[in-house]
């Protein structure tokens, strides 16, 4: 059976998982982290970095350092969201050719789902250095609140990274099938998930038979475990203003440590009372010294700078309850997503407000890339009995008079599903009516996602009120919306299938798969180089230590003499040829310098 | 490409009669003879460049360690060419643009890591005073260099030598001013020539401040920043080795640092390699490869 990957596409963080011997398990990738940071920058040469080597250049080359794409995923660069993404991010957002949001870095813009794809291939290259074999299909996890166009795009990105994405399923879904996994549970269960960029909580309902329902969800997009560190990097620096009268914000090195530091020391306090932050050579002092930045901070001391953030999570779930008009009660157990959820205060905070403490057997960095997993793999095993019913992100609508939206489909409906509403003309005589279906919740119609818009002609004249138009909205199994609108009278009919888009062309969406494979060719050839030299190396190195030894033996006897020689024949060639640098000539004497090698072993390892 | 010619360029300086100036030119053309085997200069793009005679390659230790007492290095320094203050390096000029402090080359420094103490890094200065090693340019250091380059304070003969040379320095450029020459783009070719191609960089770049559109300096820079590339790749070997911190953390802030050598050492973590702590630096490539050599020598980081 073809291996699926769960990929849990954060806004700060992304991880990869795989079902191994029945049961989920996460990949770390190559530095031995099980996370990657969802960060992709170009640098002065051009060269791209993805994961943490981007994290840690982010502050000194903001420019192009793309962060939180996940924040413009398959978003209208007109929208609220958008404004928002370019009032706070130092690279430069710009309008696509299709309204959409695209990102320039060193002069050469890119499109949103290509920067995600960026990060997804490399989480494709993490699982497949691990599982040492090609892996094209995987399950991506999105919030629950993403809307059509988002998934799309999210879509589009796995295509372009070389991925089949089989399934896209809500981050909350995915942390309640891997808290779920092996029990036959009928609960509500909250995910309360406070990750590096954004908090969402979400409420489900475990059915039977595992069969998942969101029922709520809510969240703010800019509020996450970055916004404790700017409070600690806050506190530092008006520390070190005091002492020193220098603000280290001025200076972008500073400033990168800063950041760095503050994570670190905000990590460390979940597990410790208080820790040191040691920044030898912060910062010039302008009288030709350096000054060094040394500070302990205490566990109280970042609950305290951050108390009103941590208040705030807690009011957006009572709200979101409240919504839901759902009491505490309901709620029979939590679950705690993304690395915040292991700071101390925000346990109490959660405790506190439901009154009861929250599940502590899943890992809150681990959980939705593993429930991906699962599900991938369920997907793929037609034995398995587990339903995921997907629903509705947003309320689906058309626009009425007055620019005000009407919601047609309600939020969080099970599809496949379908409804209809009568409305009626608006003006006297009035022969044509636009419909512009909408996606959103909120009551006025620009605040919300326009999907399509069509227009029902040859409608009979009367005065307003008088010709009534039945509008249906239908969802199928796959998620595809079709609208129609009737005049009841007439029968006239109008109709139209709303396709989810990212932003790009085919075309466009081609070419970005082509250019990606290429670079991937091309750095698989790169690592292939790197690989053989390096095999080449040791093998050298070990001959080299070998060699005194198997000299002495073979000099005390009348046998391989002719050997030895041979072998520092080999040895001349092998290195001549790591240092020409070619490939081809390197491996040309790999196998020979194997089997010297191996030789070698043998003749020590059989002499006492 | 044919590799770079070691002759002296037609229009490289004449020297002058006399003891100071017989020394610079033996110690260029002692470096001379180190440039093949550490330099390769193919595919600079430097066709109307005149060619460089004093290059880097491995510190010219054998060519300019002369005994104290047979050059009274700080006079000779000043008195090879008086009248060319720009030559001498201020300590706020490390070749790679104003304000960026550091040594430059083309022979100009002789760092022996011998001399450093065995675990701090820090320069040994009975090393210095029982065995001299500096050449005539070196000894033209200013104080206050970063990352330990400057004598140590115990030293009375650096300390007599620093003051020398600060007050020759400060004489003919007043503090916090660029070198400033009547005839840069002469200084410019001059530099180059004699192979300090940092001081020849920052010339250069001081020229394209006022007149970005040069043709003839940009070549002068980018062939200047090719050749130092260089140098800095031969020096360090291979990006893809993974450098460590070599000092107890309690130990670093003893250490003579600023704060770009901080930034860099602060990505020093055992794991990741030289490509890419140069590559999430944000300096330019040239900057941090200097910073990281300099670390290097003073065993500050380590190779694994």
């Amino acid at each position: 059976m073809e291996r699926v990957i769960g990929i849990d596409l954060g806004t700060t963080n992304s991880c990869v998982a795989v079902m191994e011997n029945g049961a989920p398990a996460v990949i770390p990738n190559r530095g031995g982290y099980k996370t990657t940071p969802s960060m992709v920058a170009i640098t002065e040469a051009g060269k791209k970095l993805v994961g943490h080597i981007a994290k840690r250049q982010a502050i000194t080359n903001a420019e192009n350092t793309v962060f939180a794409a996940k924040r413009l995923i398959g978003r209208k660069y007109s929208s609220p969201q958008v404004k928002n993404a370019i009032a706070t991010s130092a690279y430069r957002i710009v309008e696509g050719p299709h309204g959409d949001v695209r990102i320039q870095l060193r002069g050469k813009t890119f499109g949103v789902a290509e920067i995600s794809a960026m990060i997804l291939q490399e989480m494709k290259v993490i699982a497949e250095d691990y599982l040492g074999g090609a892996v094209s299909k995987a399950v991506i996890t999105v919030p629950a609140y993403f809307n059509d166009n988002q998934r799309q795009a999210t879509k589009d990105a796995g295509a372009i990274a070389g991925l089949d994405v089989i399934r896209i399923i809500n981050e909350p879904t995915a942390a309640a099938l891997a808290y779920g996994f092996g029990k036959d549970l009928e609960k509500t269960v909250a995910v309360y998930d406070l990750g590096g960029g954004t908090f969402d909580i979400s409420i489900l309902e475990i059915g039977a038979h595992g069969v998942f329902r969101v029922v709520a969800t809510a969240g703010d997009t800019f509020l996450g475990g970055e916004d404790f560190d700017a409070r600690v990097i806050d506190w530092l620096v008006e520390g070190f203003q005091q002492e020193h009268g220098i603000d280290l914000r001025q200076d972008r090195m500073a400033l990168q440590r800063l950041k760095d530091a503050a994570e670190k020391a905000k990590c460390e306090l979940s597990a410790t009372r208080e820790t040191e932050i040691n920044l030898p050579f912060i910062i010039s002092s302008g009288r030709n010294e350096a000054l060094h930045l040394q500070r302990v901070i205490s566990r109280e001391t970042l609950e305290s700078l951050c108390a009103d953030l941590v208040e705030r999570t807690v009011d957006i779930v009572r709200q979101t309850l409240e919504d839901a008009q759902l009491g505490k009660e309901d709620v029979e157990e939590i679950i705690l997503v993304g690395g915040m959820t292991r700071m101390p205060r925000i346990q109490e905070s959660v405790s506190e407000f439901f009154d009861r403490e929250p599940c502590k057997g899943v890992h809150p960095d681990e959980v939705v890339a593993l429930g991906a997993a699962i599900q991938g793999s369920a997907l793929m095993d037609q034995k398995t009995e587990m339903v995921l019913l997907d629903v509705t992100p947003h309320t689906l609508g058309i626009l009425t008079q007055g620019g005000n939206f009407r919601g047609i489909i309600p939020q969080n409906t099970t599809v496949p599903t379908s409804r209809s509403e009568i409305f009626t003309t608006s003006r006297d005589n009035q022969t044509a009516v636009k419909i512009l279906v909408m996606q959103g919740e909120h009551e006025m119609g620009d605040q919300n996602e326009l999907l399509g818009e069509f227009v029902l002609t040859g409608l009979r004249k009367a005065p307003k009120g008088q010709v009534e138009i039945d509008v249906t909205f239908e969802i199928n199994a796959d998620g595809i919306v079709s609208v129609s609108a009737k005049d009841m009278e007439t029968g006239q009919q109008q109709a139209i299938q709303v396709t989810a888009s990212s932003g790009l062309t085919q075309q466009e969406l081609k070419n970005m798969i082509d250019a990606a494979q290429g670079e991937m060719l091309e750095r698989r050839a790169s690592e292939d180089e790197e690989a053989a030299k390096q095999e080449a190396q040791r093998l050298i190195a070990e001959i080299d230590r070998l060699f005194p030894q198997v000299e002495q033996i073979v000099a005390s006897s009348d046998f391989g003499r002719d050997a030895t020689e041979k072998a520092r024949g080999i040895l001349a060639k092998a290195r001549t040829a790591v240092q020409s640098g070619s490939t081809t000539q390197i491996k040309e004497h790999l196998e020979a310098l194997g089997r010297t090698a191996r030789m070698f072993r043998g003749v020590v390892q059989k002499t006492p | 490409m044919p590799k770079s010619t070691r002759s002296q360029p037609p229009d490289a300086p004449k020297p002058s009669s006399g003891e100071p100036t017989r020394r610079v030119v033996d110690a260029v053309n002692a470096a001379e003879e180190t440039w093949d085997l550490e330099i390769d200069v193919d595919g600079r793009p430097t066709p109307e460049v005149p060619a460089p005679t004093d290059p880097w390659a491995e510190p010219p230790t054998h060519a300019t360690t002369l005994p104290m007492g047979e050059v009274p290095p700080l006079v000779a320094a000043a008195t090879v060419k008086p009248d060319r203050p720009a030559l001498r390096r201020n300590s706020t000029d490390s070749g790679l643009g104003a304000g960026v402090p550091g040594p430059s080359f083309g022979g100009d420094t002789d760092f022996d890591a011998t001399d450093e103490h065995p675990t701090l890094g820090l320069r040994d200065t009975s090393a210095f005073e029982s065995r001299p090693r500096q050449n005539i340019a070196m000894l033209s250091e200013p104080p206050g260099q970063p990352l330990g380059f400057a004598f140590d304070e115990g030293s009375d003969a650096a300390a007599d030598a620093l003051d020398l040379v600060g007050r020759q320095a400060t004489s003919l450029r007043p503090a916090g001013e660029p070198p400033r020459n009547a005839d840069p783009l002469g200084e410019l070719r001059e530099r180059y020539a004699l192979g300090d191609f940092s001081g020849a960089l920052t010339v250069a770049e001081a020229l394209l401040e006022d007149d970005p559109t040069n043709a003839d300096v940009q070549r002068y820079a980018e062939s200047c920043r090719d050749v130092l590339k260089q140098m800095y790749t031969a020096r360090l070997g291979s990006l893809e080795q993974v450098p460590m911190v070599g000092v107890p953390t309690e130990q670093l802030r003893w250490l003579t640092l600023d704060h770009r050598a901080g930034f860099l050492l602060s990505h020093v973590d055992g794991v990741s390699t030289l490509e890419e702590i140069l590559d999430i630096s944000g300096m330019p490539h040239l900057e941090a490869m200097r910073i990281i050599y300099e670390l290097l020598q003073q065993k500050v980081i380590l190779f694994q």
